[in-house]
């Protein structure tokens, strides 16, 4: 089902771009466009498996009351306004399915080659930049966090070895105890400045951008001059 | 800041009642110092993020990581303790 700019609903079963070229300015009409051919949905599905070389599974239920036995598009008016005519057949709109989205066009090859699937993939990966921004910056933080964690393990191992177990312990409690508070009251400021701030500067709106930044960064700021004295 | 005052005003009772060492709470207070930086820290790395400075990020978490592990070593080769670095 596809709608048109004028506002006509096209009921596409030979779901083609092609269908709609012949679209003119008529102001708003109800227009029906579809195929000048009657078929049964085991001859849709039969076309379908032919073009996928696949088989179907099928399980047959009772029919839907609101399902209509027949379907077919009136295009007379079409005809008379547009002076459109059908000419893609079932058969061709179902062997163009592919080319419908861009990048699916293996449609019906489900299992084609392993080299060629990672040759469109790495094609794929190469013509779309936000994935490339993506899969670079989580490489960045992937092998940062990666690392880190092999130094904390380390460390980790080192404290223990240094402190013993019963200091060791003591300072797990005191490590679990201060994170346990702190989990407890986090606020996740920094969730609230990368939605909001985000959002202005994807506008082009810094002013309001900073005006998100600055609240947490001066309230921090201020709790950072707090005096230390509280240390024992 | 909430957490850090909660962790200040409960530590003398958290060392005692729960780590059951009252010579902890100097402890508590020193890493409640730690994550009250730490706040600041959240909302700089939010504001890496909103830049795209996704490896500078990446960089200051290694060299974060790389200085507390150099310490810890330093420590463990110079057999300090908990209070004493050699």
């Amino acid at each position: 089902m596809g709608m048109a700019r004028s506002g006509a609903v096209l009921p596409i079963w030979t779901t083609s771009p092609r269908h709609i070229l012949g679209l003119k300015p008529v102001g708003y009409e109800v227009i029906n466009l579809g195929g000048h051919e009657v078929i049964d949905i085991n001859q849709l599905i039969g076309m379908i498996e032919k073009r996928v070389e696949n088989a179907a599974r099928i399980e047959y239920l009772p029919r839907h009351p609101a399902d209509a036995s027949v379907n077919f598009a009136n295009v007379d008016k079409a005809r008379r306004l547009l002076g459109w005519e059908p000419r893609v057949s079932m058969e061709e709109g179902v062997s163009s399915l592919g080319e419908l989205v861009p990048g699916r066009t293996q449609l019906g090859q489900p299992g084609g080659h392993p080299v060629s699937v990672l040759r469109k993939a790495w094609q794929t990966w190469r013509q779309d930049r936000l994935l490339q921004l993506v899969t670079r910056n989580s490489g960045y933080l992937f092998s940062s966090n990666g690392i880190s964690s092999v130094i904390t393990a380390v460390q980790g191992f080192l404290a223990a070895l240094l402190l013993g177990p019963a200091d060791f312990a003591v300072l797990g409690m005191v490590i679990t105890y201060a994170s346990s508070i702190n989990r407890l009251l986090s606020f996740r400021m920094g969730e609230l400045v990368i939605k909001y701030s985000g959002q202005y500067l994807a506008l082009g709106r810094k002013d309001q951008a900073a005006a998100v930044i600055k609240p947490p960064g001066s309230a921090r700021r201020l709790l950072l001059c707090l005096p230390t004295c509280c240390w024992c | 800041m909430f957490a850090y005052l909660l962790l200040v005003l409960s530590s003398q009772l958290a060392s005692v009642y729960i780590i059951k060492d009252p010579l902890t709470r100097s402890w508590i207070n020193f890493y409640a110092l730690a994550l009250l930086v730490n706040l600041m820290t959240e909302t700089s790395t939010a504001v890496l993020q909103v830049g795209g400075h996704y490896r500078s990020q990446a960089l200051l978490n290694l060299c974060q990581s790389v200085l507390t592990g150099g310490w810890i070593l330093i420590v463990f080769l110079t057999h300090g303790g908990f209070t004493r670095c050699w």
